[in-house]
């Protein structure tokens, strides 16, 4: 078995077929979007039963979120929004558990279901699902900003030329600076896609490594390879749980950085 | 085959950012807005009874110092009231004893009137009667009877003479 195979059938999104065409861009069923549908139901169903259902679990279930929402609202979007920020605060929620949970679902084994077409991965170890994801970050970038400081104000917020200068001066450094902002604003999107599709995709490919190393080495007559191997993808594994929770906090708190950042006035 | 690992398919990017956005959608109505709604209401609920608490207290403070003062102002008032009562009484001994100082003067005189009226009374009458007596004693002593009248006017004078001399 070749490595880069099994790693492409691991990492790589599987189409299931074309649903339809937006001009050249193919609208493709994929592995990853099935997954995506998968989790957005799964949140649905639990988050909404946990808000809303009676009875014990569903108690349980409410005490449990309602932290981590508290934790969210007064450690994260409060001080960096503001008290404005409770309006964005139904996004920011969503984006946490949807990486959360995008995260987690791509630790389960849900190939070893019988019957299953194939429907597994990670959803936010695609750069394709982070980019989409940091695009709505940027939208939200640009309505926030928008809605707290006007078109011209948040147009303004790119161009920050300390006042008292002359118009020669001032233009071409409203330019510069202008091009710089939206280049800085460039990068942070970029870096929210990488970021989170590089740290969910490298557990995946270190613990595929570690596999590796038992056809590898075993093949040469070293027996201890197995245990070894299963103890550093144990490891990794419990490595990837963190990572799953932390990722999915980066990606919130820096979308509520960057959406802060251009509500209020520097 | 690993190069399309960093080849973003572009149909995704619209298919991720369309089922997020319906995502945050749908939560909103089913899980977020609930939640938040209910703690929102139990926050309000707390704020609120924390609000009454604290008027309470203050209220309870308020009452306790207007009662400290309203028994301050009640020990004033009864050391006035006992001072007050210790003068009057004072004045009042000392008007009872000027009274009876007074009644005590005015029964002095009195006494003293009376007793001056009946020694005068007295010596009036002894008068007449040592008189009478005389005359009796005088009439068997010169044996001789003579006009009581002029007996009389002589003894009267007799006596009269006698009383200017003692006074």
């Amino acid at each position: 078995m070749n490595i880069e195979q099994v790693l492409g059938h691991h990492l790589l999104d599987h189409s299931f077929g074309t649903l339809f065409t937006l001009g050249p861009i193919q609208m493709n069923l994929t592995k990853h979007l099935l997954m995506m549908w998968l989790v957005s139901a799964f949140s649905l169903a639990s988050l909404g039963f946990a808000a809303r259902g009676q009875g014990q679990a569903a108690l349980v279930l409410r005490t449990g979120l309602e932290a981590l929402v508290l934790y969210l609202r007064d450690n994260v979007v409060e001080p960096l929004l503001g008290h404005e920020g409770h309006k964005y605060l139904h996004y920011f929620l969503t984006l946490f558990f949807f990486i959360l949970f995008c995260n987690l679902a791509g630790m389960l084994p849900l190939d070893a279901i019988p019957g299953n077409p194939g429907v597994s991965g990670t959803a936010t170890g695609n750069v394709a699902v982070t980019a989409g994801l940091a695009l709505s970050t940027l939208g939200l970038i640009v309505f926030g900003g928008v809605k707290a400081q006007g078109l011209l104000g948040f147009l303004k917020h790119f161009m920050p030329i300390p006042a008292g200068l002359s118009p020669f001066i001032a233009l071409p450094l409203g330019v510069l600076l202008f091009g710089i902002e939206i280049l800085g604003l460039a990068v942070k999107i970029f870096a929210l896609t990488i970021r989170l599709f590089a740290n969910m995709i490298a557990g995946h490919i270190v613990i595929l490594g570690f596999f590796a190393l038992i056809f590898i080495i075993g093949r040469s007559g070293v027996l201890l390879t197995g245990p070894f191997a299963l103890f550093m993808v144990t490891f990794v594994n419990c490595l990837e749980l963190l990572v799953a929770f932390l990722q999915a906090f980066i990606f919130t708190l820096l979308t509520a950085v960057f959406v802060g950042g251009v509500m209020h006035h520097h | 085959m690993l190069d399309k690992l960093l080849s973003p398919d572009q149909g995704l990017i619209i298919w991720t950012v369309a089922s997020f956005l319906i995502l945050v959608a749908l939560l909103k109505a089913f899980a977020w807005g609930p939640l938040l709604h209910a703690i929102e209401e139990r926050e309000a609920k707390m704020r609120g009874e924390r609000e009454r608490a604290e008027k309470a207290r203050s209220e309870a403070e308020r009452i306790q110092k207007e009662l400290e003062s309203r028994l301050a102002h009640a020990a004033d008032e009864a050391k006035g009231l006992i001072a007050k009562a210790g003068q009057e009484g004072e004045a009042l001994r000392s008007r009872i004893k000027a009274d009876a100082a007074d009644e005590a003067k005015a029964l002095l005189e009195k006494t003293r009137a009376q007793l001056d009226e009946d020694k005068r009374r007295i010596v009036s009458d002894l008068r007449k009667e040592v008189s009478q007596l005389s005359l009796l004693a005088a009439e068997r002593l010169v044996k001789k009877s003579v006009d009581q009248n002029t007996q009389k006017a002589v003894l009267d004078q007799f006596f009269a003479e006698l009383g200017e001399k003692k006074n």
